[in-house]
């Protein structure tokens, strides 16, 4: 046979090339057909073949499932969980983590950090003349500095509030970003004098009505006036290093200045491009050298601070990529359980089938032509529960999008699309060979004669039954690792939201930050008189019984940690003093409830002409000034260069307060304050104690005593301590939630797969029952034996899965803050918890074990 | 089931009054439609196949060489072969009616 012709008969099934391959042959050179012609004919004919099995085989699966409509049900749910699960996590997973960062080149873009020796570097904590520095490293190219700015912006006579960012104008260079109308900003407007923004589509969509000639246009942010220059692009992202995607509303130009007071003011953040070639390890290398310099040039700014840079993705990403791995593992658990069980349902259901299949092989089926079909039965119930899975998974994400935008950056790109889907398909072909496998091997290859022999049931059923108990073993096993997972997460969430705040929770209402009118900012005295009006305003409203003013936000959303020093110490390199930094009005400590332990809180005598005084907190103390008396220790913060203490030098320290939480996940951080009326900064937020009046009514007074005092400036957004919490532990409470959802699906699948196999066995030894029974077994011996088979089967899956649990819970460790990620009582509780609902899940068909009657039993011979 | 493919009832056609084999089946529809079906090997089996196991056809044992099958019309294959036939005559007489063609040719 010409070879041609051998290899497009090799695509035709066997049956078939068997049968008529020689003829063909014959014909071809008979007829003196084309070779070609013949060969391409044949192949077609060969897929056409093949396709006329399947359809066949799948009609015939189809109605044979219409049959068993409980049965289809069950499977169809099992598989629609557990593929449903899987494609909501990957939609989540590839739109934020896969997926690269919308900027240009992505992967050489890296954020600057600034740290101190021995503490945790943070994304913003640079200074305005740092990225000038910066630019000038070989590894790096261009360096952009951001602040978050936002407020009021007053065009045409009618304000309204905006997000927005002060940027070094390479921001837009850095990041590849254009402008859609106009232009970006550019190294010119970053001169004194020049005032030109950027603003976003939205604002020029809401706000301008999109008028292409809003280009060139006057409007005054926070009283500012300032020339719009350029729309950007629809839904363009801004990148904010400590953490968001964002878009803003606008962009203004920060200048470029280095003088050492500009050094001092620590809150921008920045990131640069990577040079060609250059690595992450030689930029760390030159910003070492850099900050070594610097410190030398300016030690009380720079003293012991290291600069250095990390790739954006982990800064920006890194957080929510780490739980949503865990997350994506747990969903993976999840099919595989489900597999295991629908392995273990069309198994049992396919052996009841025993005579049928060997008289079918015996008239000539191959066993692979019955694997085949059992392989599209499972495939069909697999897709049939992927639809369902899909439409979970699109409910799913909708009812979770709360929840996913306050837990996860860049939340709103979530969505099922082509890749999803693609995704879907691959696991339903996992799933269908994976649930395949199984009743495929139970199959194997009974011969007619003992089948007939054993009277319908089955063959070889002490290795079917083994088979089955492995894989209830493996679902145990991984319901387990899953149970446990979601259980240390359960307790460390509950040991998050349970640490002290070290602040009063019910009552406080408190604004985010304002920035002040600039105009009025001329003297540190405008600044001074627009902050005793507001507070004095606050003060009177309603319901109010403290009110105060603070630079920092209770719960810290702007951390300012800076370098100290403490007169007459000295402390070995390394653990030099370092603290978080906050200025308030006297009344601030009252209105939080946090305790003073030693000496006073501030009053209205501590001015700018006053004597510097400043107050700790205990976690201060402890760290700092152990063994002292803290009351008259004199301490001086790095970034104190706009305070009364500038001139004197050094502030007293007249009191010691209790610790408030800057972050839940770590020991309270050592603290100082220092009057606001010494230190008055350009921007500040409100916080009122008042519990008798609803949150809502103070807010909206809090938002008129800002319109009555700052009527240029659009009044901010408030927050209760709940909210705040609940904002500070979002991401925290959305894995928690996940991880809980996912152990109980697991958990009720291991349990129904449970309740399966033991039913299907009870079912499959009632004669033996029987006969035991008849022989004087009693009922509980007949008990004892069913659950005793199930502790056996429970104890093996409860073995390997502690196995499992062991290694996933240390994969998690970094996520459990202070928990232990072997924490027996969790490991106890769980253990204890599979064994109880495996018992009881082979309770009921241990019972009917039970009552076989002897006479019931005989009567099927 | 009805109406049949054009091959299926040319192939049907060819065994009508008495058995082929596969080479004769394909060079007899090609000369009766004036070479407008072609049947290649693979296509003429794929149809032999199926229509054998949809008992329209069986095989016979005519002959000596055990590879070389002659196929004849079962009475259920005659019956649809004539069912196909009628419905073809009914739109030819249709065909006539509306003087699509000559009515006395």
């Amino acid at each position: 046979m010409p070879l041609l012709l051998r290899f497009a008969l090799s695509f035709c099934p066997a049956e078939f090339r068997l049968e008529y391959g020689e003829q063909i042959a014959a014909d071809v050179r008979e007829r003196r057909l084309s070779l070609i012609a013949a060969a391409l004919d044949v192949l077609l004919q060969g897929v056409l073949l093949r396709f006329d099995t399947f359809a066949g085989d799948a009609t015939y699966a189809l109605r044979r499932l219409r049959k068993a409509p409980l049965f289809v049900s069950i499977v169809v749910l099992t598989f629609a969980l557990g593929i449903g699960a899987n494609v909501a996590v990957f939609t989540v997973l590839n739109a934020v983590v896969l997926k690269p960062l919308p900027f240009k080149d992505p992967n050489g873009i890296v954020v600057i950090l600034d740290g101190v020796r021995g503490g945790a570097p943070v994304p913003d904590n640079l200074s305005l003349a740092d990225p000038l520095d910066i630019r000038a490293m070989p590894a790096l190219t261009a360096t952009a500095a951001l602040g978050n700015d936002g407020g009021t912006m007053l065009a045409g006579g009618k304000p309204f509030a905006i997000s927005g960012f002060d940027v070094i104008p390479e921001y837009f260079a850095v990041l590849g970003i254009k402008a859609e109308i106009g232009r970006v900003l550019a190294p010119a407007d970053a001169a004194p004098g020049v005032q030109n923004i950027v603003i976003s589509d939205k604002v020029w969509r809401t706000d301008f009505a999109a008028d292409p000639s809003v280009i060139g246009e006057m409007v005054r942010v926070n009283d500012v006036p300032e020339r719009i220059v350029g729309v950007l692009k629809p839904q363009q992202p801004a990148l904010d290093p400590s953490g968001s995607l964002d878009p803003q509303d606008y962009y203004a130009a920060l200048p470029e200045r280095a003088t050492v007071d500009d050094r001092g003011r620590r809150f921008y953040s920045g990131f640069a491009r990577l040079a060609p070639g250059a690595t992450i390890a030689q930029a760390n290398g030159q910003l070492a050298i850099l900050s070594a310099r610097l410190e030398r040039q300016y030690p009380k700014i720079y003293h012991n601070h290291i600069l250095s840079v990390v790739p954006v993705r982990s800064v920006l990403l890194g957080k929510a990529a780490s739980v949503l791995w865990i997350v994506f593992a747990a969903v993976i658990g999840i099919l595989l359980i489900a597999c295991a069980n629908v392995g273990n349902m069309l198994g049992a259901r396919w052996s009841t089938r025993d005579r049928e299949l060997a008289v079918r092989r015996a008239l000539g089926a191959s066993s692979r032509r019955i694997g085949a079909q059992l392989l599209i039965e499972a495939g069909l119930l697999a897709f049939i529960g992927s639809l369902a899975g899909v439409a979970l998974a699109y409910g799913g994400l909708l009812v979770l999008s709360d929840l996913l935008t306050d837990a996860l950056p860049r939340a709103s790109t979530i969505t099922i699309d082509a890749l999803s889907l693609l995704y879907a398909a691959v696991t339903v072909v996992a799933s269908t060979l994976l649930a395949g496998i199984s009743p495929m091997l139970s199959l194997g290859n009974p011969d007619l004669q003992t089948v007939l022999k054993s009277a319908g049931r089955g063959g070889d059923a002490s290795s079917r039954h083994r088979l089955r108990s492995t894989l209830v073993v493996l679902e145990i096993a991984l319901a387990l690792a899953l149970v446990v997972v979601s259980g240390l997460t359960v307790r460390s969430f509950i040991e998050l939201v349970s640490t002290p705040l070290g602040i009063r929770s019910e009552g406080v209402v408190a604004s985010a930050p304002t920035t002040l009118p600039e105009p009025n900012l001329g003297t540190r005295i405008a600044r001074a008189v627009m902050q005793r009006q507001l507070l004095a305003h606050l003060q009177t409203l309603p319901g109010v019984q403290f009110a105060a003013l603070s630079v920092q936000y209770p719960l810290g959303d702007i951390t300012m940690r800076t370098s100290t020093w403490i007169l007459g110490r000295t402390y070995a390199p390394g653990s030099e003093p370092n603290a978080s930094d906050n200025a308030v009005t006297p009344d601030y400590f009252r209105v939080l409830g946090i305790p003073l332990m030693r000496g006073r809180v501030f009053t209205l005598a501590d001015t700018m002409n006053g004597a510097p005084v400043a107050i700790v907190n205990e976690a201060f103390v402890n760290k700092y000034l152990q063994g002292t008396s803290p009351i008259g220790a004199r301490i001086r913060g790095a970034a104190w260069t706009g305070t009364a203490v500038r001139k004197a030098g050094w502030a007293q320290i007249v009191g010691v307060v209790g610790d408030e939480r800057d972050n839940l996940a770590a020991p309270p951080y050592p603290e100082f304050y220092i009057p606001m009326a010494q230190a008055p900064a350009a921007y500040t937020c409100a916080i009122v104690y008042a519990p008798t009046v609803d949150s809502s009514v103070i807010s909206r007074e809090m938002k008129g005593a800002f319109a009555a005092t700052l009527p240029s400036v659009q009044p901010p957004n408030t927050f209760t301590v709940r909210q705040l919490v609940a904002s500070r532990t979002a991401q925290a409470r959305f894995a928690t939630l996940l991880l809980l959802t996912l152990a109980c699906i697991a958990l009720a699948l291991a349990l129904s797969g449970i309740f399966g196999v033991v039913s299907f066995s009870v079912t499959q030894r009632s004669r033996e029952f029987g006969v035991r029974m008849a022989l004087g077994a009693t009922e509980p011996a007949v008990l004892a034996d069913v659950l005793r088979r199930t502790l056996v089967t429970t104890a093996i899956g409860v073995a390997i899965g502690l196995v499992i649990a062991a290694l996933a819970a240390r994969a998690i460790a970094s996520q459990l803050g202070s928990l232990s990620p072997f924490d027996p009582m969790t490991f106890g509780v769980v253990v204890l918890l599979i064994f109880c609902s495996a018992t009881l899940a082979s309770l009921h068909p241990a019972l009917r074990a039970t009552r076989v009657q002897p006479v019931d039993a005989l009567r099927y011979e | 089931m009805l109406p049949l493919g054009a091959s299926a009832f040319h192939i049907l056609l060819a065994i009508a009054d008495g058995e082929r084999n596969g080479a004769t089946i394909a060079a007899e529809v090609e000369d009766e439609t004036r070479g407008g079906i072609r049947l290649m090997p693979g296509a003429l089996y794929r149809y032999l196949k199926q229509m054998l196991a949809d008992g329209w056809i069986a095989e016979t044992a005519l002959s000596d060489d055990a590879r070389c099958k002659y196929y004849r019309l079962t009475a259920w294959g005659r019956s649809i072969a004539q069912a196909e036939a009628r419905r073809l005559e009914s739109v030819v007489r249709r065909a006539r009616e509306r003087r699509l063609l000559d009515v006395g040719a």
